[in-house]
């Protein structure tokens, strides 16, 4: 296309029937991303809760807040341990990485771990597999999901050495 | 013919409406054309960052998608356009996993990009709506960028969406430029992404008394390379590192929107990504941050940028 090339043909040219389409489109897109993340809080959340459904179907919805936690959380790590009839333990870890190319693998387990400690429907599944992970399943008597959370960092600077607590979050018998 | 306040004379789209906005007006906003340079790039770095996730899914495939999937087939409740969510046998999800890696690649060089970008936008949706429990924000730019390109991509003719070799040659060639639409998408998206983080961190007490970086850096679950002690034991470098955070995140929108103060913004917002992706395990949510903000470059950049790329597509 020449630069002096009239609007209407390039759009004619480009997108012929299309245009109107892609026009209506876009605006409605655009609208819908500013409606979702309009700043007034109260607002934007009774205007998700109405239209959160027709958002995941677009696959418009998103949350960004998550990028602003109120971060003087606990670090928490995510385990299982399946305990055997003659007592002995077998532990099991989710994978890590080094923190160069393997971060990008890690990140995706960190995620995991979290799911799992937040999703009781999800730690069933998880514990039941892990069951079927050792040699011999039928010796597993308990298998447990394990978290160990550091406490809470306080102040505003300075060392933080962290005590770390163990929580079995969910358990499973096999049958 | 000049598109004037009453718009294009055939009369179909020249209709003025009485607030003054027209879908002739909306159709000069949307499709205008712009030198292609700077989408060619930002596609160029989606198709990068598509192959990259896709292998970074290779090591963990038998526990993700395989016969050990530690999925369960309930917990996804974002399925409902996703390609596996009736078929998910892990042949089919390692078909479609080699398809990502083999399309996105496709992009990345510029080829077949009517065929290549949509369907590696479908692959990396559907695939990240199956992992969903290991996903966190990087997906939803990755899902939100893809679904913007991938929609140009399917509706706009191949010899039309630009290459690295035509972007900007309009004279010469009839690919040189594009409509802007996908590039304005991008753009408001990712406005949008740091005026409500900013916004919602503004609110946050931590953040407003300057402890909020010392706080994340502690966190060892998202820890990367762990903070010089200096950084977290010097109070007003933390409270510097929490607020100058806010200020640039709340700062960037109006920054990258004025061309003038845009280069600043862009160097601003690559150095806060860095400053992330050093100290936070966030994966692939930096590099899709980038690929967004490409959309933000001028063309003269963006051609320059192009001319050091190998694949022209």
């Amino acid at each position: 296309m020449k630069p002096e090339e009239p609007f209407e043909d390039y759009r004619v040219r480009n997108h012929g029937p299309t245009g109107p389409a892609v026009t209506i489109g876009c605006t409605v897109v655009a609208l819908s991303l500013l409606l979702w993340n309009m700043p007034i809080p109260g607002l934007r959340g009774a205007y998700r809760d109405m239209t959160a459904p027709a958002y995941g179907i677009a696959r418009l919805n998103q949350n960004w807040g998550l990028f602003a936690p109120e971060v003087s959380q606990t670090s928490l790590f995510v385990h299982i341990e399946l305990v055997h009839a003659d007592n002995s333990v077998t532990r099991l870890d989710f994978p890590d990485g080094e923190p160069f190319i393997g971060t990008y693998r890690a990140y995706r387990w960190s995620a995991f771990e979290e799911t799992l400690y937040e999703e009781p429907e999800l730690q069933d599944h998880v514990l039941e597999w892990a069951v079927n992970q050792v040699d011999d399943p039928s010796s597993v008597v308990r298998a447990e999901l394990i978290a160990v959370e550091s406490d809470v960092s306080t102040g505003t600077s300075g060392p933080f050495v962290a005590t770390y607590v163990r929580d079995v979050v969910a358990s499973f018998e096999p049958t | 013919m000049s598109m004037g306040r009453s718009g294009s004379p055939n009369g179909r789209f020249g209709r003025v409406s009485p607030s003054g906005l027209s879908l002739a007006r909306l159709e000069q906003f949307w499709l205008k054309p712009v030198d292609a340079a700077p989408y060619v790039v930002a596609r160029t770095g989606y198709g990068l960052l598509v192959t990259g996730w896709a292998l970074s899914l290779v090591p963990d495939f038998d526990l993700i998608f395989g016969s050990q999937s530690l999925n369960d087939p309930f917990y996804p409740t974002w399925r409902v356009l996703s390609l596996f969510r009736f078929v998910d046998q892990p042949l089919v999800l390692g078909a479609g996993l080699a398809a990502l890696i083999v399309s996105g690649a496709a992009v990345a060089v510029g080829h077949f990009t009517r065929l290549s970008l949509p369907l590696a936008a479908l692959l990396q949706i559907s695939l990240a709506d199956y992992a969903s429990a290991w996903s966190i924000g990087a997906e939803s730019v990755m899902r939100l960028i893809g679904l913007f390109f991938g929609a140009f991509g399917l509706i706009t003719a191949t010899d039309r969406q630009g290459t690295a070799t035509t972007a900007g040659h309009p004279g010469a060639n009839p690919n040189g430029m594009i409509a802007r639409w996908p590039v304005l998408l991008v753009q408001l998206q990712i406005l949008l992404v740091y005026l409500t983080s900013g916004l919602e961190k503004l609110r946050g007490a931590e953040w407003q008394e300057g402890s909020a970086a010392y706080h994340a850096l502690e966190i060892e679950h998202l820890r990367r390379f762990e903070a010089p002690e200096f950084l977290t034991s010097t109070s007003v470098l933390v409270t510097l590192m929490s607020w100058s955070t806010v200020i640039i995140e709340l700062g960037l929108p109006v920054l990258l929107i004025w061309p003038r103060t845009r280069k600043l913004a862009l160097l601003l917002a690559v150095i806060l990504h860095l400053g992330f992706d050093v100290f936070l395990e966030l994966g692939f949510f930096g590099p899709a941050m980038v690929v967004g903000l490409a959309c933000f470059l001028d063309a003269p950049s963006a051609k320059r940028l192009l001319r050091r790329w190998p694949f022209r597509g």
